[in-house]
């Protein structure tokens, strides 16, 4: 069995620019998940989001050599795949009129809208939570997706959402705050549906 | 974390505060046994806040996604893409004919760290195996032997014999460390297993099992990958643990079956008699104690885990040779004798709405089973390039 070391992402990615290509094969096994998960949430078309990871990859294969330093390479590929990913929906638009609906969704479906069973729950709080993360506006949504499931700063998301760094942060806050006074709004006992954290 | 840190989250005072504080969402989201005691520790010294902190980890529980099913074949497919394409490019530019191996070497290389980064070295399905001709065996040190019966019996004794088919080698085994031997048996064969301990197990097509040659620690583990059943020899002292990618079953002498092949959305085990309890494969994770006739079930999809009772007769069939349904969707049946015969088997779209009763006999040409459910589900069945095509 081969052993790989956990290197820092800087250390990885110098290694990748310098032609190696256990590097790049690594750096692309970490992130081609995470990047498939994020991009068929803002187009169900599966072929649009594995060539946009093509394209992604083979232009960073070619430029190798000219690439800039970073230390967090998910926040780097995420950010480039996004743009080609909307510069191609934009061309298949332009080809394909009415292909993509013209309102951005962002399609993500949440665990908890099949959860379930075993765990005890208060079905009250779970369906007022329910309704309210479906109520969240897609920009919402995507923001507490990069947030919370992409592990993402709040300066990274200002980024690959495309606007300031005070308005990512509003734009989470407020979210989280209308799921919250969605819960206030039952007033029978919070009753938890993860016991096994605790 | 430092204890002092604690003081900070007193000032606290409101849901939203706990739920954007990055130690807090990543003890909920990914809980380890330093967060549980620090933030516990929290709970416990500071009772006022313990609301705040439920609602808070509620909330971000929530957000949790269903993620959709990512097509790693295809991922894999493109990064071996850019590999030859890059490589291209070098051998134009030098015209050299040694880079050929060069590039075979590269792809190997791409494949073998995809593999490695994304399943666990015992969960680890050899690339090519399963639907090979012939099963195999990996030894703890690291020799394999082939073997091409349609039904293999394979036993293993704590003095470090192994007969196969009537084979006995004599494997010196390295008495300080536990060895572990693999068995993978390919779609189309299945096996009968004895270990050291007197358990049998009976390991169904497409199915891999790693078990230590020699039970010496406290406890007994063995891994799978695909479905067996296990007629689990009792032992009080040393609890016998079945792990797979998801599931770890705790068994207390007994015998049941558990079904758990990366291919399908489900794992299942049914116990038919003794006890045993079962949960997901993590830390923290609640188990749940089957009685004989149930059923565990674990959604790969939403990650939850159900309890039903059924009738054991439709769980065990395979072991004699045939198979028993009753109001089975058809789309699942032929997933099954895919793996028992080994062909491919592709059904029209609206086909799962379709179930089937009855028995299989899997002694029956493929051909022939395949009649047998159409004729009762009034499907028709066209054979192609020796793969199977069923439409309406």
């Amino acid at each position: 069995m081969m052993k790989i070391l956990k290197l820092e992402d800087n250390e990885l990615w110098t290694k990748f620019r310098n032609g190696d290509n256990e590097a790049l094969s690594r750096i692309y096994s970490d992130n081609s998940p995470k990047l498939y998960r994020y991009g068929i949430k803002i187009t169900s078309n599966h072929s649009i989001v594995e060539d946009a990871i093509q394209d992604l990859f083979s232009d960073l294969v070619r430029n190798r050599k000219n690439l800039g330093d970073t230390d967090h390479i998910h926040f780097y590929l995420i950010k480039s795949f996004k743009r080609r990913l909307q510069r191609e929906l934009r061309k298949e638009m332009r080809y394909n009129p009415g292909s993509e609906n013209k309102d951005y969704a962002f399609g993500i479906t949440y665990s908890i809208e099949q959860s379930i069973i075993l765990e005890e729950s208060s079905n009250q709080n779970l369906s007022l939570l329910r309704k309210a993360l479906n109520d969240l506006t897609p920009r919402q949504k995507e923001a507490i997706y990069l947030k919370f499931t992409q592990d993402l700063e709040y300066e990274q998301i200002a980024e690959i959402m495309e606007m300031g760094i005070e308005g990512s942060r509003n734009l989470i806050y407020r979210a989280v705050k209308s799921l919250k006074d969605s819960l206030r709004e039952n007033k029978s006992l919070l009753i938890f549906f993860f016991a096994s954290i605790f | 974390m430092a204890i002092i840190d604690r003081e900070k989250y007193l000032n606290y005072d409101s849901t939203e505060d706990f739920i954007l504080d990055k130690d807090f969402y990543t003890w909920v989201l990914y809980p380890n046994e330093e967060r549980n005691l620090y933030w516990n520790g929290f709970i416990e010294k500071y009772p006022q806040k313990i609301n705040l902190v439920r609602e808070a980890a509620l909330i971000i529980q929530s957000f949790q996604p269903l993620e959709p099913e990512v097509p790693e074949y295809r991922l894999n497919l493109i990064l071996q893409k850019i590999l030859i394409a890059e490589k291209k490019i070098l051998s134009n530019r030098y015209q050299g004919l040694k880079y050929a191996a060069v590039l075979v070497v590269l792809v190997a290389i791409a494949s073998l760290i995809w593999l490695s980064v994304n399943k666990k070295n015992n969960f680890q399905i050899e690339a090519g195996t399963m639907t090979g001709m012939k099963g195999r065996i990996i030894l703890a040190n690291g020799s394999t032997r082939e073997f091409d019966t349609e039904k293999t019996s394979i036993k293993q004794s704590s003095s470090g014999h192994l007969t196969i088919n009537n084979d006995t080698l004599e494997i010196k085994s390295d008495k300080t460390s536990s060895a572990i031997n693999k068995v993978i048996i390919p779609y189309g064969k299945r096996s009968e297993i004895m270990l050291a301990d007197g358990t049998h197990i009976w390991l169904n097509s497409g199915s891999q099992l790693s078990y230590p040659t020699e039970f010496k620690s406290d406890s007994r583990e063995v891994y799978l990958s695909g479905e067996a059943f296990f007629d689990i020899k009792p032992n009080p002292e040393k609890p016998f643990y079945v792990i797979t990618r998801d599931i770890r079953i705790k068994v207390l002498g007994t015998s049941f079956n558990v079904s758990s092949y990366e291919e399908d959305n489900t794992s299942q085990t049914v116990l038919f008699k003794g006890k045993v309890s079962a949960g997901k494969n993590q830390l923290f994770s609640k188990t749940v104690e089957l009685m004989p006739g149930e059923r565990m079930i674990y959604n790969k999809k939403n990650r939850g885990l159900t309890k039903d009772k059924v009738d054991t007769k439709f769980y065990a069939s395979w072991i004699g040779g045939y198979l028993i349904f009753e109001n089975e969707p058809i789309t699942e049946i032929y997933k099954k004798l895919e793996r028992y015969y080994n062909k491919n088997i592709q059904a029209e779209e609206g086909l799962e709405k379709i179930s089937f009763s009855g028995k299989l006999d899997l002694k029956d040409k493929l051909e022939d089973v395949l009649e047998n459910i159409s004729f009762a589900s009034a499907v028709k069945v066209q054979a192609r390039n020796g793969s199977f095509i069923i439409k309406k």
